[in-house]
């Protein structure tokens, strides 16, 4: 009896449970996945905002649809965005987010707090800052793949490849609420119809300042990342000779001998590369130790441009503050602030060439 | 109890029983009830003798050749066990003796003059099937006999893998009606004396009327009898209890089944075959996790199917969002009901499959298989991954060796179905949780039905999930508290001998 009895409360109790737990069901084909969305301000205190998600034709084709409302918050967004569609959109499978170029300027962090807030959203969604018109950018269908599926692949590959430094939201709101350290976020365009991952964007806490062209990830990606692997960059010296190298492995270290002085920083870069390409003839040997001194003289030279750079605008995307910070007991970020716009900062380069490929 | 006292036949059994001192002229007319008892006089050289049999239950044969013939020399019914070819020769007065061996195929005899003392012969025709291929626990390499119905060929098919005089055979006898002989198996010295104390009390305690089969000595002998999971192994293989009454386990075997029983077991035992000990210890460890991997496989995949398509959409991987929506795209039916519905269709499959005679049977796997799979997505009942996945799952679910344990998973998908449904993943977590209470809380023949993992044995562990070389396997289990834990010597079994 006293079993039966149990037996009876744990069937109760199950019974009530998903009413205390706010379940509601989701069947997968009564819903519609939004796969990307875009925020733009086209007024002061109004936002347009597009949604895409793959519609899935029998045949097995995909078709892109968009839907576009405005509203001033929003989740307010997302009941306009219903009022248009069939079947309830859910944000549970969003890979990635953009943000027109101006729109980031003004800050994006009042945006992500939705996300942030909404359970089903991951970590792992792509934030990125499109130059051209994000309405038109999603709008438009690039081979048998819905358009947010084709963004979130194109950056994770890019990613895979090591092309791009890592980016998601999880990393840009550690490096936001982080001391002494400043988000990056991939920026795309739309150009002859097809999409293109051409700069990235440097933000001073939320909001974009500054971009750098395709030419140089090379750099930002051995800056930023403590451990980089398979960027490649190439290299011109002399009169036409050109190399294209590819970097196996690189490791980076920062010393501070005196934090929180004005005394000079010194970022060591080691590369362990390979060459890819060559354009003078045989290369011998010799060849090679001189291409090693080349190499490390120009990175040498376009990484201090670069850290320049970011000093001038303020900015600290490669984390200097944040090395800092580790070594420093009473750490005040406002006294560094002024500090790191007039910090000598040195870089040493290593360059190793490994191997230069296999010619018959 | 209630049933003797509503069963006027019972009664009239117990009353026989009961009535030690009844003369043997009761007895007869008691016995001449039946048609097929015969009765007739022949004369003998100093008397007349009497004989009495069931005509179904002896051989004819033995009487016409080896007991007539003989019995015209007789002076006196004591020189019975000295004329007759016969070895089985009993002389009594007992009455309740004498109906026992009667209705187990003996004849009596006795001196129409002198009714005190009875001959019984011992000439009883069996029926019993040849020792055949194993068809449950098949196996390609290996022994293949299998047991057959009657208790003395079984019993001497084990007793000739172990010919030692420690194997020891108890035997009791259960059921009012069936009289049915259930032989207690155990070696003495390495069996744990409490263990085979409570299996034969616990037989010797049945209430019961008829015992047909094995299957219900377990049922009515486990520790858990409202438990789905079967907590002793029937096995059909000779070489299979021979193999387990060495680590120290105890063999029950019945009279007319062709299945011995095999205790105190784990949950793991249950995913071992004994094919596993014929082949090299990587494989067969190999094919035991295939095993484990297929039971979860086969009771999770469609509630977890049926859970992330109705609550989280999140958890698809974004490559496989256009296979799983096209193929449900034109169905208009919740996942549960889809899931449920193929999951019943391959129950009803199995069943039908499983009730017809094996020549209609065939016709079943074409109809099942063919007409109604592609039927029923092609009608856009059911989606063809599910269908994948349910066929797959039935498949898993066939891999278990023991087919008891075989049908209890099949049984334990629908639980989980229904909680996924209900309450998604976390019906499905919860679901589990309660499985694993319920396995922790089993016990075989008194001892943990999760062992060697809770509680945790490492010693055990050689032969459960995985199975080690034998030279590895020198004790006997734990489980089973020995007597003499120590199966061989593992330093010398490592020792190369060569030169």
């Amino acid at each position: 009896m006293r079993r039966i009895r149990s037996l009876l409360l744990i069937f109760v109790s199950i019974s009530y449970l998903p009413g205390c737990m706010n379940i509601k069901q989701r069947v997968l084909d009564d819903i519609q996945l939004a796969t990307a969305a875009s925020y733009e301000h086209i007024e002061e205190d109004t936002l347009q905002n597009t949604v895409v998600f793959p519609n899935f034709q029998t045949d097995k084709t995909v078709k892109n649809v968009t839907l576009t409302a405005k509203a001033s918050l929003s989740k307010e967004i997302r009941d306009k965005h219903s009022l248009q569609s069939d079947r309830p959109i859910v944000s549970g499978k969003i890979e990635v987010l953009l943000y027109e170029k101006k729109t980031a300027e003004k800050g994006i962090i009042n945006l992500l707090d939705t996300v942030q807030r909404d359970p089903s959203v991951g970590l792992n969604v792509y934030l990125v800052v499109a130059e051209s018109n994000p309405k038109e950018l999603l709008s438009k269908q690039y081979g048998n793949i819905d358009t947010g599926m084709f963004l979130s692949n194109l950056i994770e590959q890019n990613i895979e490849t090591g092309l791009i430094h890592k980016t998601n939201i999880h990393q840009f709101l550690y490096k936001y609420y982080s001391q002494g350290i400043d988000p990056m976020l991939p920026m795309i365009k739309q150009k002859d119809g097809k999409i293109q991952l051409h700069a990235i964007g440097l933000f001073d806490n939320d909001k974009l300042v500054d971009q750098i062209d395709e030419g140089k990830f090379f750099f930002v990606k051995i800056l930023v990342d403590s451990k980089s692997e398979n960027d490649s960059y190439e290299v011109k010296f002399g009169e036409g000779e050109k190399a294209s190298i590819f970097n196996i492995n690189s490791k980076r270290k920062f010393d501070i001998p005196k934090p929180m002085t004005n005394s000079e920083i010194t970022i060591t870069l080691k590369l362990k590369s390979s060459i890819r390409e060559y354009t003078n003839g045989k290369l011998t040997m010799g060849k090679m130790k001189e291409l090693e001194q080349i190499l490390e003289k120009d990175i040498k030279k376009k990484s201090v441009e670069l850290i320049k750079r970011f000093q001038e605008k303020g900015i600290d995307p490669i984390g200097i503050g944040n090395a800092v910070k580790t070594k420093t007991r009473q750490w005040d970020e406002k006294k560094w602030d002024e500090l790191y716009l007039s910090i000598p900062i040195n870089v040493n380069v290593s360059v190793d060439i490994l191997e230069s490929g296999i010619i018959n | 109890m209630r049933i003797r006292r509503n069963s006027s036949r019972m009664k009239k059994i117990e009353n026989d029983n009961k009535e030690d001192t009844s003369s043997l002229q009761d007895l007869l007319q008691e016995l001449t009830k039946s048609k097929e008892f015969t009765q007739f006089t022949y004369p003998g050289r100093d008397f007349t003798l009497c004989f009495g049999y069931y005509v179904s239950l002896i051989n004819l044969e033995i009487l016409h050749r080896d007991i007539l013939p003989y019995v015209k020399e007789l002076t006196s019914i004591y020189e019975l066990p000295y004329v007759l070819p016969i070895e089985d020769i009993v002389i009594t007065s007992d009455s309740k003796e004498i109906q026992n061996s009667l209705l187990r195929g003996s004849i009596f005899l006795f001196d129409i003059n002198n009714l005190s003392q009875v001959g019984i012969v011992k000439a009883s025709l069996e029926h019993v099937r040849q020792v055949s291929l194993p068809e449950v626990e098949f196996s390609v390499v290996g022994p293949k006999e299998a047991f057959v119905e009657s208790l003395d060929t079984n019993v001497n098919l084990v007793r000739r893998r172990l010919p030692i005089p420690e194997l020891v055979i108890k035997e009791i006898e259960v059921g009012q009606l069936s009289k049915t002989r259930v032989s207690v198996l155990y070696i003495d010295g390495i069996a744990n004396n409490e263990n085979v104390n409570t299996v034969i009390q616990r037989i010797s305690d049945l209430e019961i009327a008829q015992v047909n089969d094995s299957s219900t000595i377990t049922q009515l002998i486990q520790d858990n009898q409202n438990s789905p999971f079967p907590q002793l192994i029937d096995t059909e293989r000779p070489d299979r209890i021979a193999s387990v009454l060495g680590e120290g386990k105890i063999a029950i075997l019945v009279d007319g089944a062709p299945h011995g029983l095999i205790g105190p077991t784990t949950f793991f035992e249950f995913f071992s075959a004994f094919e596993d000990y014929f082949l090299n210890w990587t494989i067969a460890s190999f094919f035991r996790l295939v095993r484990f991997f297929a039971v979860f496989f086969s009771i999770l995949v469609t509630p977890i199917y049926v859970a992330v398509l109705t609550y989280h959409y999140e958890l698809i991987p974004k490559d496989m969002l256009a296979t799983l929506i096209t193929s449900r795209n034109a169905i208009p039916l919740p996942p549960i009901l889809e899931a449920i519905i193929l999951e019943l269709t391959i129950e009803l499959l199995r069943e039908a499959g499983a009730r017809l005679p094996t020549k209609v049977g065939q016709t079943i796997g074409i109809v099942g298989g063919i007409v109604i799979g592609t039927a029923s997505v092609e009608a856009g009942l059911t989606s063809n991954v599910l269908l994948i996945l349910v066929a797959l799952a039935a498949l898993a679910s066939f891999t278990t060796p023991v087919y008891q344990m075989g049908n209890t998973i099949r049984l334990i998908r629908f639980p989980f179905l229904l909680m996924a449904h209900y309450i998604g993943l976390l019906g499905v977590a919860l679901s589990f949780c309660f499985l694993l209470i319920h396995l922790l809380r089993l016990s075989s023949l008194g001892r943990p039905f999760l062992e060697p993992f809770y509680p945790l044995r490492l010693q055990d562990l050689t032969d459960s999930l995985v199975r080690l070389p034998f030279s590895k396997q020198s004790k006997r289990p734990i489980l089973e508290q020995t007597n003499d834990t120590v199966k061989f010597n593992q330093s010398k079994a490592e020792k190369k001998n060569d030169l």
